[in-house]
């Protein structure tokens, strides 16, 4: 603090004298600090065109005389920008050096060691911690758009199941598994520990692309890595950071549903449209009598959503952390604690919650120990625990259940009449025989309790072998991972009660009857629970010098082996242990900066395949030059072009992950199957059971092979721009799957599959970068990253097609198929003068919908489905924003979007009336009748039945899901240092955030990114509240 | 610091050395084939999988019965078989097609391909088990011969030229070698025949431990290759040149012989002597009841109609009967709710619960009116019968106190009087009586009553008939355990008489022979013999009809018709006649059962539209992905 105040004491006196100073005095004085004013001591000071200069002193002061006017100086400073000043008149200059967006990476993470930066000629791309922090609970969540080669969506907001799913370059194989492989700390973890990862205890998050990168990871990482590395101590007093959130969620959109009036008027409606003759189902004196508000016991009239959820929820979030350390040992601990609740409401009725509710606790140490000068030991510990209290069935299918239930038929429970007077359960509202869903007592009859915990124990022993020759060192890992989880689901079962109505002397008399028996406790219902073990071990020898100032070696060798144990055990296969290992190793030559060469191998067993197939051996190898260091890249051009570097990589990556099948080369066979015995005897007595063969031996099977290329160029411009893009192009073959051009006259009772599939993908991604401080008080950071990733399958088992357009070979992978709608059917002539459409399908007419003979055959049928729109997966996922800062204030906004993908609509889930089913609002307001004979309707002729002819997949219901999102906002205020001194905390600042706050998209029914999914649980709106101290 | 460089070499030496057992992580003794071939009683799983693909001939869902002019069920209800009828069958979704999975309510039915792979598996590899002797391996191995052949047969009736499947291809087979053909009818009622002869050499002769009963034997194989080489001669499959000129396989072999061969008949007829022969030898004969005679009728029982009537009754649901050649020793009727059984029988007015009693399974008038009369002639032969009038309603006379309410009150169609037991057997209709439960209680069926449509519900017989056939009168329908299950009967030998008599009268035309052979079937079940009902000028319309070929082929049908109805027949004897287009192209009705008065409810109205096109629906359709995956094949014509 004191330091501070001299610092601006002298500034001032600095700017006084300078007004009083002569112009052309010969010495220049001043100061050189960071963004964050901070002195930067060491920063050359160098008058242009001569060798006259000095260096910054420890609070960043300088002093240069023998100058003139013309003459400007140069500030440079490793990992920051230069900076070149004119003189002029000044005798005061001050400076503010940004750091340089390479420079931020200086160091590279690469696979099982780092890298200096420009020597990487793999395509990796890694993202600043402080990036991820969007979404407040689910690191998946903030993929998206945030990183150059991942595509990623999310369809569901449920806490606790809303993970994106994401792939890096999109999908490249058709075969099982498409998903990354993840790395903390160098284990390999799922999906949702990455999810439950907590932003501020990452140190760096790479992803990796390309052969070379993910090379050494054998069979595990040819559909790309995700690594991520956590924070570690360093050496100094104790840091203490703490960060504190509360946050408000609400769904980004809500389906709207028609009001009991219009419902039922509709319903009338859909009924006489197609039979003129029909008795109305919903009588005149119902719909009158719910128009009028009338007794809502006998003329419910219940708007379902609002009743099973609210419209917000709040939750919150804690952390901190700890780090610091003394010679000997350093630390980083840190502690998180996060509560997460649903939308769901709770009943007073029910002394227990159904609402979600995940109280989640999250603890990591990361110490490091120096035993000897050469020698250092890690260890690492994490565990999270994860509680779980939630719905009995799963919240999504509540939300789902809202559109089965239509406002009219009963209330969500009945009030206590004379005769249930003394009943102690509640008089759930149903009809007829019972059987219609009741969402609400569905969501209010149990909960769900679940209880998770990961653990992890990591042990690392480094040596430096310097002592036997110069840059050799040596590296031992062991580590294990338990996760368990038990959930148990109590409920009890609702009692049903109906309206009954008897004709009385004074007209109808309504009564409560009982229509089924529930019970009125708790039972245990469903429990499940699940246990894994991993083990995992790497050894690794790295070896890394430097020859003549210009000759740069570097190797590694990797040694692994990984075994995981699970409970599954639904078979003998099942419960064997997974293993795989393999070893790998890098070869690295630099020359000079400018010329690099690479040559990786993986070598990889699986124990999924036979003897003869089980190893794989991945080679790969790249090329990079960094123009900008060449001898006639002058200054000059330097001045523009800062960084120019070319690469370009190939190779091949294993993968063994090619199905659920765990030993190919062995049959399956349930020697004792139930379902496939048969009986003999006199009173069929004489029985025995059958076998099944459910997967036959196949001893070829074998790796599933990618063959990738990239070509990347990375581009520094005016110090403050980086651009950084690849192409890339990949060939997988040996996909395995299944021979579909095996008839049924085989006899077999399971497909044969075999390793006969091949794709191919390509694609490009890159990122545009701009930092620049506009003055001491203001700076702007921007960024652009764009994904383009398309495919499509060359080869699969597929019989010969009679149309080529059947065949899915040349089609991207995820492609939809469906009948080419052409309009709604005009009238009966219009019907009876077109093809026959499903003829053994069911009746269909005017209003319905017409579809294209696309074969020309004179009838329509599965054999004039097309390829339509685009694939499931979107092929462009994209992301720009930008922050600033002036003074302590800082603002930042984050826009995402996907273009290239479509979904389906499914019309047997939202048709209106069908089972008595809600409608969307957009049916009531666009649907073809007689008097609105749109043949473009949204809606065709509305029905009460379900008409199979409209439900068939076809463009009719295919939607672009293309959109753009207000991903994020965030504006934060830092308290003056001034203040802070006095208070002893480094750095205090307030924030507030909001996330999806607006969505652009041509499709307006619900959230674009939820697809077909759109009666699930809404992805959230979440406003956030924060602050973060530093001590 | 050494230790230190020890635990490096351990770490980075430990993995590599022993790589390939790291990997080798499956035990011995997993699961393989080979196991079900050691032991005997593994073996026995192997048999068991091979006979359990016959189809469920007693499941309402999968049974043939409904596939037919006889029976119908109520819309909602409506079965495979009656959905076919209906004409919705398709290439898409074929309909009871035994070529494909199809999973009809119940019991899956899995492509008999499926279980022709499994013979073929069986008979590879039986002689490889260790504790069984060579004689018994050969009649096990006999036995699935004779399934294989049986298996060809079932996909033949519906398919007519199929690939044959003898020897199994193996599963690393290329794209050519499983693409395969479709074989003339000629070469594949070959192939069957020989392969029945192949299995008859070391089959017992007649299975005689009763633990070992629904297994085949020499007499179930003769039988069945009786009913083969019927099949074989008739018209849909001998010298049908109308429908099938053009029908060739991809590279022009035609896969009918439309050139017609009389000699296909006297291989059927020499076919059914063996099997009577043997049948007789084996004291296989035509059932007569002699069980325990309920209280109710202990003196009723000595008029010979009554006794026709426990004849005939007792005949189809009594277990592993005098009668029976084979029967399915595996029924679904073992407390399923989708046995054919539960979905006929009809609610006791008297019982407590009816779990076991759906009633909806509705015989038509077309079968009501197929029953002799009790002179033994079609109703529009006798010329003592009504037929112009016999929808009009009649008081109950004595004469029909046996089969209906009497009283002065009770008025019945003429249609339901005067008729063979066989009749009043198999049909139960509106004031007929009905024994079973241990009791005698009279059917009430019109709306409203007992075992009529209550409410709207769409549990109801839809043509005011009950199908007792199918239900065992000791069976209760209270639970579904408490019907009484038995073996479906495959084959029995009423039909090998009917198989006799038909191939008799193509082959040399009238005889004694053929007459005696239908008296035995007729007499059995109380019906004058085909003399006495035919030359008797004043009660046959056309006297003397059984001395021509054509009206003896006509009796034969009518009575095959009869004898074998609802036993899921209809449907192939009708195409194999080429007669589809007058039987099953026509509506089938039944009474108004909406009606509750015997004015509104003795209305005839149709209840079921049926659809047929020749030639197209005489075979069943490959299925599309079928053809498209096996482009060797041709889809039967019109499809």
């Amino acid at each position: 603090m004191k330091k501070t105040l001299t610092k601006l004491i002298f500034l001032f006196a600095t700017l006084l004298l300078s007004q009083l100073t002569f112009a052309q005095a010969s010495l220049v004085k001043g100061q050189v600090v960071d963004k964050e004013g901070n002195p930067l001591p060491g920063v050359s000071v160098f008058q242009l065109s001569s060798t006259n200069g000095t260096i910054t002193s420890i609070d960043g002061k300088y002093a240069i005389s023998n100058l003139n006017e013309n003459d400007s100086l140069r500030f440079s400073y490793v990992g920051f920008n230069n900076q070149v000043i004119k003189v002029g008149k000044q005798t005061i200059i001050n400076v503010v050096l940004l750091e340089s967006a390479s420079a931020l990476e200086e160091v590279q993470v690469v696979a099982f060691q780092t890298q200096k930066k420009n020597s990487v000629i793999g395509s990796i791309n890694t993202v600043n911690p402080t990036e991820l922090k969007i979404a407040p609970t689910n690191l998946t969540n903030a993929l998206a758009g945030k990183i150059a080669g991942v595509i990623s969506y999310q369809r569901s907001g449920e806490p606790g199941q809303d993970n994106a799913e994401f792939f890096i370059r999109g999908v490249t194989s058709f075969g099982y598994a498409n998903s990354p492989l993840i790395l903390i700390d160098g284990l390999e973890v799922t999906t949702t520990d990455l999810a439950r990862m907590e932003p501020d205890n990452i140190a760096s998050f790479s992803i990796m692309k390309d052969a070379t990168a993910t090379a050494l990871y054998g069979a595990r990482g040819a559909n790309g890595v995700i690594l991520v590395t956590t924070k570690t101590g360093k050496k100094g007093k104790a840091n203490i950071s703490v960060r504190i959130e509360n946050s408000i969620t609400s769904p980004t959109i809500t389906n709207q549903f028609l009001n009991g009036v219009d419902y039922m008027e509709l319903y009338n409606k859909a009924l006489r449209t197609r039979d003129p003759e029909a008795l109305l189902y919903y009588s005149k004196d119902k719909i009158e009598g719910t128009r009028n508000g009338l007794n809502p016991q006998i003329y419910p009239n219940v708007d379902w959503y609002s009743e099973l959820f609210r419209s917000t929820v709040q939750n919150q979030k804690a952390n901190m952390s700890v780090s610091g350390g003394g010679e000997v040992a350093q630390y980083y601990l840190s502690v998180s604690y996060t509560d997460e609740k649903g939308l769901l409401n709770v009943d007073k009725m029910n002394n227990f919650n159904n609402n979600i509710d995940i109280k989640r606790y999250n603890l990591r140490a990361n110490i490091d120990v120096n035993l000897t000068k050469s020698t250092k030991a890690m260890v690492k510990f994490y565990s999270l625990i994860d509680r779980y209290n939630g719905p009995q069935n799963d919240a999504g299918s509540i939300f789902s259940m809202v559109m089965q239930a239509n406002p009219v038929n009963f209330p969500k429970y009945y009030d206590k009449d004379e005769s249930t007077q003394f009943v102690n359960h509640v008089l759930f509202g149903n009809k007829g025989n019972g059987g219609y869903p009741n969402p609400y007592a569905e969501m209010v009859r149990g909960y769900k309790d679940r209880f998770s915990s990961t653990t992890t124990a990591q042990f690392q022993l480094e040596q430096d072998l310097s002592m036997i020759t110069k840059g050799l060192k040596l590296r031992g890992m062991a580590s294990l991972n338990s996760y368990s989880l038990s959930e148990v689901a109590r409920g009890f079962t609702p009692f049903y009660y109906g309206l009954k109505e008897v004709d009385g002397e004074s007209g109808v008399i309504h009564s409560i009857e009982q229509i089924s028996e529930g019970t009125e406790y708790l039972t245990t219902g469903t429990s499940n629970k699940t246990a894994n073990n991993s083990f995992y071990f790497e050894g690794v020898a790295q070896y890394n010098r430097v020859f003549g100032d210009k000759h740069d070696i570097g190797g590694l060798l990797v040694g692994y082996a990984r075994e995981l144990l699970t409970d599954a055990s639904s078979d003998v296969y099942s419960s064997l242990p997974f293993r795989n290992m393999g070893i790998s190793g890098r070869t690295t030559y630099a020359y000079d900066e400018r010329y690099f060469v690479e040559l990786n191998f993986g070598y990889n067993g699986s124990e999924k395949f036979s003897k003869q197939n089980r190893y794989g051996f991945f080679p790969s190898a790249g090329l990079g030059w960094v123009v900008s260091n060449e001898k006639f890249f002058t200054e000059t051009m330097k001045k523009a072009v800062s960084n120019l570097k070319l690469k370009a990589t190939y190779g091949l990556v294993g993968n063994d992950a090619i199905s659920s099948n765990r030993f190919y080369y062995l049959s399956s066979v349930n020697l004792n199957d139930g379902g496939k015995g048969h009986v003999w005897g006199e009173d069929f007595g004489n029985s025995y059971n059958g076998y099944n063969i459910n997967s036959y031996a196949n001893p070829a099977v074998t790796w599933e092979v990618a063959e990738k290329a990239n070509f990347g160029l990375e581009l520094g411009l005016f110090n403050n721009v980086n651009i950084q893009v690849d192409y890339f192009t990949e060939s997988r073959t040996n996909i395995y799957m299944q021979r579909d051009y095996i008839p049924a006259s085989m006899g077999l009772t399971a497909p044969i599959a075999s390793n006969i599939g091949k794709a191919e993908s390509h694609g490009i991604d890159g990122s545009v970068d701009y930092k620049v401080s506009v003055n001491k008080d203001l700076w702007i950071t921007s960024r652009v990253n764009f994904t383009y990733a398309t495919n499509q399958i060359i080869e699969n088992g597929e019989p010969q097609y009679p149309y080529p357009y059947m065949s899915s070979i040349g089609q991207p992978m995820n492609q939809p198929r469906g009948l080419v709608a052409e309009r709604l059917f005009i009238d009966e002539q219009d019907v009876l003068n077109s093809p026959v459409q499903y003829n053994q399908m069911g009746s269909y007419m005017a209003g319905d919908i017409k579809y294209v003979d696309v074969n020309e055959d004179g009838k329509i049928d599965d054999s004039d489905m097309v390829p339509i729109g685009f694939p499931t997966v979107p092929e462009i996922v994209y992301g720009f924003g930008a922050s600033l800062g002036y003074k302590n204030v800082d603002f930042s906004f984050f826009f995402q979007g996907s273009g290239r993908s479509s979904f389906f609509i499914d019309p047997t889930t939202i048709s209106p009336f069908v089972k008595e089913r809600n409608a969307l609002q957009i049916i009531a307001d666009n649907h073809w009748s007689d008097e609105n004979p749109d043949p473009n309707a949204f809606w065709p002729r509305m029905s009460v039945n379900a008409v199979a002819n409209n439900e068939k997949a076809s463009t009719w219901w295919l939607r672009d899901g293309s959109f753009l999102r207000l991903k994020s906002v965030e504006l934060g205020y830092s308290l003056p240092e001034k203040l802070l001194g006095k208070m002893n905390i480094e750095k205090a600042r307030f924030y507030a955030s909001g996330t999806n706050l607006l969505v652009f998209s041509k499709f307006k029914l619900w959230d674009p990114e939820m697809g077909g999914k759109g009666l699930g649980y809404p992805p959230q709106r979440i406003i956030n509240i924060g602050l973060n101290f530093n001590f | 610091m050494k230790k230190l460089y020890i635990c490096f070499a351990i770490i980075s030496t430990l993995g590599l050395n022993s790589c390939d057992n790291y990997l080798d992580i499956v035990p011995d003794k997993t699961q393989e084939i080979e196991l079900m071939f050691e032991r005997k009683e593994a073996a026995y799983r192997a048999l068991a999988t091979c006979y359990h693909y016959l189809p469920q001939e007693d499941g309402v869902y999968s049974t043939s019965a409904f596939a037919s002019d006889e029976l119908t069920t109520p819309i909602a209800k409506e079965t495979p078989g009656v959905e076919l009828m209906r004409g919705k069958q398709s290439v898409d979704k074929p309909i009871m097609g035994l070529w494909d999975d199809t999973y009809p309510y119940g019991r899956s039915q899995e492509s008999l391909w499926k279980a022709i792979r499994a013979c073929n598996i069986f008979i590879e590899n039986i002689d490889l088990v260790k504790d069984m002797k060579t004689e018994e391996k050969q009649t096990w191995k006999s036995e699935v011969i004779f399934l294989k052949a049986y298996y060809h047969f079932l996909l033949f009736r519906q398919y007519g030229p199929i690939p044959i499947v003898d020897v199994n291809l193996p599963i690393t087979a290329g794209v050519e070698e499983v693409r395969i053909k479709r074989k003339p009818v000629d070469e594949v009622v070959e192939y069957i025949v020989s392969t029945i002869d192949k299995s008859v050499e070391h089959l017992p002769t007649r299975i005689t431990s009763s633990n070992d009963f629904g297994r085949i034997d020499k007499l179930i194989a003769y039988s069945i290759k009786s009913r083969v080489l019927l099949y074989a001669a008739s018209p849909l499959f001998n010298g049908n040149a109308t429908f099938y000129d053009t029908f060739k396989d991809k590279e022009g072999v035609k896969l009918f012989n439309t050139t017609y061969d009389k000699e296909k008949w006297k291989k059927a007829l020499e076919a059914a002597e063996v099997a009577l022969q043997l049948a007789d030898a084996n004291n296989v004969k035509l059932y007569e009841f002699n069980g325990i005679v309920p209280v109710f009728d202990t003196l009723d029982i000595k008029q010979p109609e009554v006794k026709a009537l426990y004849n005939y009754r007792y005949m189809f649901t009594e277990r592993w009967n005098s009668e029976l050649i084979w029967g399915n020793s595996n029924p679904v009727n073992n407390g399923q709710w989708w046995s054919l059984q539960a979905a006929s029988m009809m609610i006791n007015p008297d019982a407590s619960a009816n779990e076991g009693a759906w009633q909806w399974t509705s015989p038509t008038i077309q079968a009501a009116e197929a029953y002799y009369t009790k002179n033994g002639l079609p109703i529009d032969e006798d010329l003592t019968f009504k037929y112009a009038n016999r929808y009009s309603l009649a008081r109950v006379t004595d004469a029909d106190k046996y089969h209906a309410m009497t009283g002065s009150t009770v008025m019945i169609p003429n249609l339901h009087l005067g008729r063979e037991p066989r009749f009043y057997a198999s049909i139960g209709f509106d004031k007929g009586i009905y024994r079973t439960w241990g009791q005698k209680w009279n059917l009430l069926m019109k709306k409203g009553e007992s075992h009529g449509r209550r409410g709207n519900t769409n549990d109801y017989v839809i043509t005011g008939y009950a199908l007792k056939k199918v239900c065992h009168p000791n069976s209760e329908g209270t639970t579904y355990s408490k019907l009484v299950a038995y073996p479906w009967p495959l084959i029995r030998l009423a039909e090998l008489y009917l198989n006799y008599a038909e191939a008799y009268n193509e082959y040399y035309g009238p005889d004694q022979k053929v007459y005696d052979a239908l008296n035995k079937v007729r007499v059995r079940s109380g019906v004058p013999t085909v003399e006495e009902a035919w030359e008797n000028a004043a009660l046959a319309k056309t006297p003397n009809k059984h001395k021509t070929q054509e009206g003896l082929r006509e009796i034969i049908k009518q009575e095959r018709r009869i004898e074998l109805a609802f036993e899921g027949h209809r449907n192939f004897d009708v195409r194999r006649w080429k007669e589809a287009d007058k039987y099953f192209n026509v509506p089938v009705t039944g009474w108004s059962v909406d009606g509750s008065t015997t004015n509104t409810f003795y209305i005839v109205k149709t209840v079921g539209q049926r659809s047929f096109i020749t030639p197209r629906d005489y075979l069943h359709p490959i299925k599309y992905s079928e053809m498209i995956v096996n482009s060797n094949l041709v889809q039967s014509p019109g499809w």
